[in-house]
């Protein structure tokens, strides 16, 4: 039987986060790109971290960290009356942090690669810096964006042992595809469990596919330009 | 020239270190005693236990044994596709009945090394732990997935006698083997728990939160090993798979919590 729901789940969990993900990457990658700080490269470093952690283990932080015996557990309890951990919302929270990474380095090369004269130039047309940022940084980082979007997406969708530990196979709320697969094995359910991840493949082929396809041809049209 | 003798003897201070590199890691990989080592693997949840039995087999037989562990899932899968593993020590009796009925264990049937109990772990309450008690509790209640695991399983079961399966339902937290059920209650992410007693005395729980719950509260989780069929001359392998049975294996195993068989399957070898 194919579990129609943790995949619908999944792909809600992964399209929420690589949002949210763009949206804090941004600021922080920008930032990143510009900055002479001396704190920059432990930031850096900071950000990083997630792809040296294994994702069971940055899952039982993550459980201790939610737990509502902690400070940030028992904050959301205070601001939002649910829990965190056991909950979409705290799925959420522990993607962006698992995919930061992959968000952030694909924008801080794009925008590293954003040629300063532009930004002058702008400024001197009299753009303020928000007005530059939209008009001149933004299009230039056009490809930083997809890449870190599909990146934050397929890694999201893909997700496995940090849910494992935070989310409790709660169906429609933390059930997800990777978990449902996971328990068709385990089960012996070999069936499901090559339907599930058929479909999971396929899907993000397609994701990716379309994706790439959209760059090449982006790129296609910048050189004809 | 010089700088292709000084490559030479580099080179020739490189080849001694690996032969002695070679030498260490060859003295360091031969067993003390003679005799073929033997794998088994393990249920995580029985790791423990197993290292105990492992040790206290080389002191007295002198015979090398190595862990592997994983769910029994897991093992099961790795087993099927061909994994050199000599004996499965399963935390149920299914998977390693599959093995027998596949032709892939030696004899017909599975032996039962031990039974698992489980316990109701309800810390930071004024309640005595009961299953009675934990209907008014609020928050998440940690399980193991049925589904998965058999003291998810033999969990379930006894919610259900007691009456409380589905009105738990919405609390019930499903964790994908025991031990990560006991997690979730230890870091306070679940208010209450069904967890295996083992843990709960190896972590030296206060007795005043926890409730055995033995038969017939809840079924006990019989677990199942079996000798795989390409090590039936592996003496090592069947040494231990008959010492598993003997007395001084099953004190060892009823020292962690527990119930032996040795009872059930008849004699002591």
């Amino acid at each position: 039987m194919i579990d129609g729901a943790a995949l619908w789940l999944s792909l809600q969990l992964a399209l929420t986060s690589s949002l949210l993900l763009l949206l804090i990457a941004t600021p922080l990658a920008w930032w990143l790109s510009r900055t002479r700080h001396r704190l920059a490269p432990l930031v850096e470093a900071t950000v990083a971290l997630p792809l040296v952690l294994p994702p069971t283990v940055l899952g039982f932080y993550l459980l201790l960290l939610f737990s509502p015996q902690s400070f940030i557990g028992q904050a959301w309890v205070t601001l939002t009356g649910s829990q965190l951990t056991f909950s979409f919302a705290g799925l959420v929270m522990a993607s962006v942090m698992y995919s930061l990474p992959f968000t952030v380095q694909p924008l801080q090369v794009a925008f590293s690669a954003v040629d300063r004269a532009y930004l002058e130039a702008a400024a001197t047309l009299g753009a303020s810096p928000w007005d530059r940022f939209v008009s001149v940084v933004l299009p230039l980082s056009k490809r930083g964006y997809l890449t870190a979007g599909v990146l934050a997406f397929a890694h999201t969708l893909g997700e496995f042992g940090v849910v494992l530990m935070i989310g409790g196979n709660i169906p429609g709320e933390t059930r997800v595809v990777s978990i449902a697969i996971y328990e068709a094995v385990e089960t012996l359910d070999y069936p499901s469990a090559h339907g599930l991840s058929l479909i999971l493949l396929a899907l993000s082929l397609l994701v990716l596919w379309a994706l790439f396809g959209g760059r090449r041809r982006a790129e296609v049209r910048e050189m004809m330009r | 020239m010089t700088g292709y003798r000084r490559l030479d003897t580099s080179m020739r201070r490189g080849s001694r270190t690996f032969s002695w590199l070679l030498t260490l890691s060859i003295c360091l990989s031969t067993p003390l005693q003679a005799g073929d080592p033997a794998v088994v693997a393990v249920a995580a949840n029985f790791l423990g236990t197993a290292q105990r039995l492992v040790d206290d087999f080389a002191r007295h037989d002198g015979a090398e044994v190595r862990l592997v562990s994983g769910s029994s899932g897991q093992l099961y899968a790795q087993i099927s596709q061909g994994a050199p593993y000599d004996v499965f020590l399963s935390a149920d009796t299914a998977r390693p009945q599959r093995l027998v009925d596949a032709g892939l264990a030696v004899g017909n049937a599975v032996t039962v090394y031990c039974r698992g109990l489980l316990a109701l772990w309800l810390p930071n309450s004024a309640m005595p732990p009961t299953l009675q008690a934990i209907q008014q509790l609020s928050g998440p209640i940690a399980i193991a997935n049925p589904a998965l695991a058999p003291y998810g399983a033999a969990a379930q079961s006894s919610l259900t006698q007691a009456g409380l399966w589905s009105s738990l339902q919405p609390q019930l937290v499903l964790a994908q083997n025991v031990t990560a059920a006991h997690t979730m209650v230890a870091s306070g992410n679940a208010q209450a728990g069904i967890v295996a007693l083992t843990t709960v005395l190896a972590s030296n729980i206060d007795a005043s939160e926890y409730l055995t719950l033995e038969p017939p509260v809840a079924p006990a989780v019989e677990q199942g090993a079996v000798l795989l069929i390409d090590s039936v001359n592996n003496a090592t392998a069947a040494a231990f798979f008959a010492y598993l049975r003997s007395s001084r294996a099953q004190d060892i195993i009823s020292g962690d919590g527990y119930l032996v068989t040795s009872d059930l399957d008849g004699s002591d070898p």
